[in-house]
């Protein structure tokens, strides 16, 4: 209960803030009011290309995401295995790392279609960071236990159910955490580039374009609002997951 | 079959952990091994498994099923106590060697709820439940009282009985009623004193 009253005095707090800032200014073009942003938000939200565009939005990011997991995951585990390909592969793994976001979605506008830009991008987010937790997750397995797989003779199949898997959920969770916001953040930041046909990047540009402030404060609004519902889930499906065992 | 050690020497860096090391480990008789904590007791039952290898030298015998409770207890975390023994139990069913180790209550406990000692004995029922053709045990009763000490050793005489045993103790009572054969080191390098 304590909590509740916490949470709501803190967002009271800065909606009252951002009221106070608006008054002040008292230029609707510059921060327009919260009530304003709600009004607009309610008359977006009654549009069927709100939803197309949400929805499409989340479809790239999230596809990227679950690729990035999966190739980062295997690069992880390949690289660990076999220090050539490590060696050979390693600029790689510097250039995704080192590379501004908005270098990499201007140069892949110009390979591939507009539609899979943000798709793309958010993919390369993602990859590095799982890339190096699942690298260093299986380079830090306990080696005692590793010892006791190999003398009790495990099978491949329960060296990795019982002892790899366990010690690696740690280190992809914290991947899983940490590369959803920048997959979100850079998967909307390549759509305001590229504009695909739905999307909330092109909501955004389009509101900046047309000087439309409440509106792109409420594609904002949506914006954080996804994002922070994508994380409680996956934070809930990596809970799961472990209660799984 | 015999676990033959022949000439072999160890080295870690520059350190001689054993220098042109020979004993025949037979099967059927149970050995302990004392001597000073770092003389190379628990390098030799290392080498004995394969887990390591000799720098020179050879050793036979390796390629047999080994049941090793090493000196740290190795359960998986993750696991709770039954798990843990059915992860590699070939003889009986887990809830005998849970019932035989009085751990039948906790066996839906992970080894972080378990006292040091309930450790223990998981650990050493897990390596019975094995069934190697050859046990190793490093220092297998640390950490249990008296009482418990001569239980343990029962359960695994009761185990392990006309199978190779080699065990390493710093107490000779406890030697005495574990092996029939005690072997005096000093080192390092691991020497054969008597």
């Amino acid at each position: 209960m304590r909590k509740l009253y916490q949470t709501i005095f803190i967002l009271i707090f800065w909606v009252g803030l951002w009221q106070l800032f608006s008054m002040l200014m008292d230029q609707e073009l510059l921060i327009p009011s919260p009530y304003t942003v709600l009004q607009h938000l309610y008359i977006l939200a009654k549009r069927v290309s709100f939803w197309l565009s949400i929805a499409a939005t989340l479809l790239r990011v999230i596809t990227g995401y679950v690729l990035g997991m999966v190739l980062g995951c295997f690069l992880g585990a390949i690289t660990w295995r076999f220090p050539f390909i490590r060696h050979l592969l390693h600029p790689l793994l510097l250039i995704i790392r080192s590379t501004p976001v908005s270098s990499f979605i201007i140069l892949i506008l110009l390979w591939i279609a507009t539609d899979f830009v943000p798709v793309f991008i958010s993919l390369l987010m993602v990859i590095g960071i799982f890339w190096q937790n699942i690298y260093e997750g299986i380079e830090s397995v306990d080696s005692q236990l590793i010892e006791f797989a190999f003398i009790y003779r495990l099978p491949f199949k329960q060296r990795v159910t019982a002892i790899y898997l366990p010690s690696l959920r740690p280190f992809f969770s914290s991947a899983a955490i940490a590369s959803l916001g920048l997959a979100w953040k850079s998967g909307v930041a390549a759509e305001v580039l590229c504009h695909p046909k739905f999307s909330m990047g092109k909501a955004l540009y389009d509101a900046k374009i047309y000087l439309e402030t409440a509106d792109l404060f409420a594609w904002t609004a949506m914006v954080i609002f996804l994002s922070m519902i994508l994380e409680k889930f996956i934070r809930y499906a990596l809970a799961a997951l472990k209660k799984e065992g | 079959m015999d676990i033959c050690f022949s000439k072999v020497s160890k080295y870690f860096d520059s350190l001689c952990v054993m220098d042109n090391f020979s004993y025949s480990f037979q099967t059927g008789k149970h050995y302990c091994l004392m001597g000073p904590s770092g003389c190379g007791k628990s390098t030799l039952l290392r080498l004995a498994c394969g887990l390591i290898q000799p720098d020179s030298g050879n050793i036979s015998g390796i390629d047999q099923n080994f049941s090793y409770v090493f000196q740290e207890n190795r359960l998986l975390p993750w696991y709770t106590a039954q798990q843990n023994i059915d992860l590699v139990c070939h003889r009986y069913d887990t809830t005998y060697w849970l019932n035989a180790i009085g751990l039948t209550a906790f066996s839906k406990a992970y080894p972080s709820e378990l006292s040091g000692g309930m450790c223990r004995r998981l650990s050493i029922a897990r390596a019975l439940a094995a069934n190697g053709e050859v046990y190793l045990f490093d220092e297998p009763l640390t950490g249990l009282d008296n009482t418990l000490r001569k239980q343990m050793i029962c359960f695994i005489h009761q185990h392990t009985a006309g199978k190779l045993c080699i065990y390493t103790s710093h107490h000779l009572d406890e030697a005495q009623m574990l092996s029939n054969e005690i072997l005096q080191f000093s080192g390092p390098p691991l020497n054969h004193l008597k």
